[in-house]
């Protein structure tokens, strides 16, 4: 049975940065779909349908980015993590978990994206803690994913939390 | 030989535009997405991804697969071009076409997908406003093992903000 | 490349099922109940969900795709739907040239599934890349 989760390798790794992905520029169309997918069956407000600018909760990596790279010594970037962030490359132990939960996400949003802006996503490890439960000792974890545009202003910074047991 | 089923009103008819719609420009996202899903789960070929491979083809630019259909999800616009129809006459009434026009239809109970055909011009690509109207095409008629088959055809066809012919294609409808 | 009569395409082959079918609905809008719902596709009398014709429409251009090379040109294909795509299939597009008038060539293309039994017969005419 697991004493801690939380070794040496685990604590130290809080804030590292894992990986950098680069959207393709934004453009009009996928801003329209995303809102006529999201208010469907009901039309999407024009100012979605001119492009103005996109939706908060609209994804510019949707069907991949245009480039993806692991920001991790040795780590060659081939296994894509397209959410969350990369345990087996930082060197964390290989747990095995009964179920993973989604334990929500937080957002703090930035300035609008726009038609032609290039999005920058940096996923970092957030805290990690751990707690005993119902369910044995459970693992709760952050990953952080922080979205700026190509002027470098930040877009959107979410805390996706997870609990693992 | 039975009556024919193609009354002079019908012939008359032929020809006549019923919509148009106009797209939005077609965008490099809309052509990655189409052919990422079509060839999923293998990559796409870079000439329908990267716009700098796209570059050096002999197109210049990137365009799209040729069944690429730029009026999906919304168009720019979307034009009604024929007044004066007779209403329906019950859900998927095999004459609806020609009650659109404003004519009786020759009152045949079965209806058949007789197939379709494309045939394609100058390709779609970065940029590009199609517009796409529909008309009426041509009625024909055979005997056949089911009777009296009547062929009618819609077409709808696509030119580019050039006027230069992307699409034309003759859909066919089986009735008896 | 020097073509004949008889010649056969190389093909393009697809397992298909929701992970395709949900794709494509994706990019060409195409959300049917007959394509998305299990009961509805029975319902139609195919048994459960069933992909959409578009999409072996689709496979049938990238087969051609591949064998007329980025400057061939695909001048026509007309198809018909004969028997639906459903879960389970492994889908082939296979072509056959039939003629060769210049540099315009006819080919019999159709979708098969894994028994061979034709899903969408048709034909098409191409001209090939220099």
């Amino acid at each position: 049975m697991t004493q801690t989760y939380l070794t040496d390798v685990v604590r130290d790794a809080v804030g590292t940065e894992c990986s950098r992905t680069v959207s393709y520029p934004i453009e009009a169309s996928a801003i329209r779909k995303w809102a006529l997918a999201v208010y469907w069956p009901e039309p999407a407000p024009q100012v979605f349908m001119d492009a103005a600018y996109a939706p908060e909760d609209f994804d510019p990596f949707a069907w991949g980015p245009a480039s993806y790279e692991s920001l991790l010594e040795g780590d060659d970037g081939s296994v894509i993590v397209r959410h969350g962030i990369n345990e087996r490359a930082l060197g964390f132990p290989e747990w095995k978990f009964r179920a993973g939960l989604n334990g929500g996400m937080n957002c703090t949003y930035g300035v609008r994206m726009h038609v032609g802006d290039v999005i920058t996503d940096v996923k970092s490890v957030g805290e990690y803690t751990e707690r005993q439960g119902r369910n044995g000792l459970m693992l709760i974890t952050q990953s952080i994913s922080t979205w700026t545009n190509q002027k470098g202003e930040l877009v959107k910074r979410t805390v996706n939390a997870g609990i693992r047991y | 030989m039975a009556d024919s089923n193609i009354s002079e009103a019908m012939k008359a008819a032929v020809g006549t535009e019923t919509s148009r719609s106009t797209s939005y420009p077609i965008s490099e996202s809309d052509i990655r997405k189409w052919a990422i899903a079509v060839y999923w789960p293998e990559k796409a070929p870079a000439v329908f991804t990267d716009p700098a491979a796209a570059a050096k083809t002999v197109h210049g630019r990137m365009v799209a697969p040729e069944e690429f259909n730029p009026f999906a999800w919304a168009a720019a616009k979307n034009e009604f071009l024929l007044t004066g129809g007779l209403p329906s006459r019950m859900v998927n009434d095999p004459d609806s076409s020609e009650r659109a026009l404003g004519i009786e239809g020759p009152g045949l109970k079965f209806m058949l997908n007789g197939g379709m055909i494309c045939e394609y011009g100058v390709r779609m690509g970065v940029g590009d406003v199609i517009t796409s109207t529909n008309s009426i095409g041509e009625y024909s008629e055979r005997e056949g093992r089911l009777g009296l088959m009547l062929f009618s055809r819609g077409i709808s066809t696509w030119v580019n903000q050039n006027g230069d012919m992307v699409k034309k294609t003759t859909s066919t409808l089986i009735r008896y | 490349m020097t073509v004949k009569v008889g010649d056969e395409l190389p093909t393009f082959t697809r397992e298909t099922g929701f992970a395709n079918w949900n794709r494509y609905a994706a990019v060409n809008d195409e959300f049917v109940p007959i394509h998305m719902d299990d009961a509805a596709g029975e319902a139609a009398g195919n048994g459960g969900a069933f992909g959409m014709g578009n999409l072996q429409w689709a496979y049938l251009h990238n087969m051609l795709r591949s064998w007329i090379g980025e400057n061939g040109e695909i001048l026509s294909i007309e198809v018909q739907f004969r028997s639906p795509n459903v879960k389970g299939q492994t889908v082939t597009a296979k072509g056959v040239v039939t003629a060769i008038d210049g540099d315009v060539v006819s080919l019999d293309v159709w979708t098969e599934q894994q028994e061979g039994v034709k899903l969408a017969p048709g034909s098409a005419k191409v001209k090939l890349g220099k």
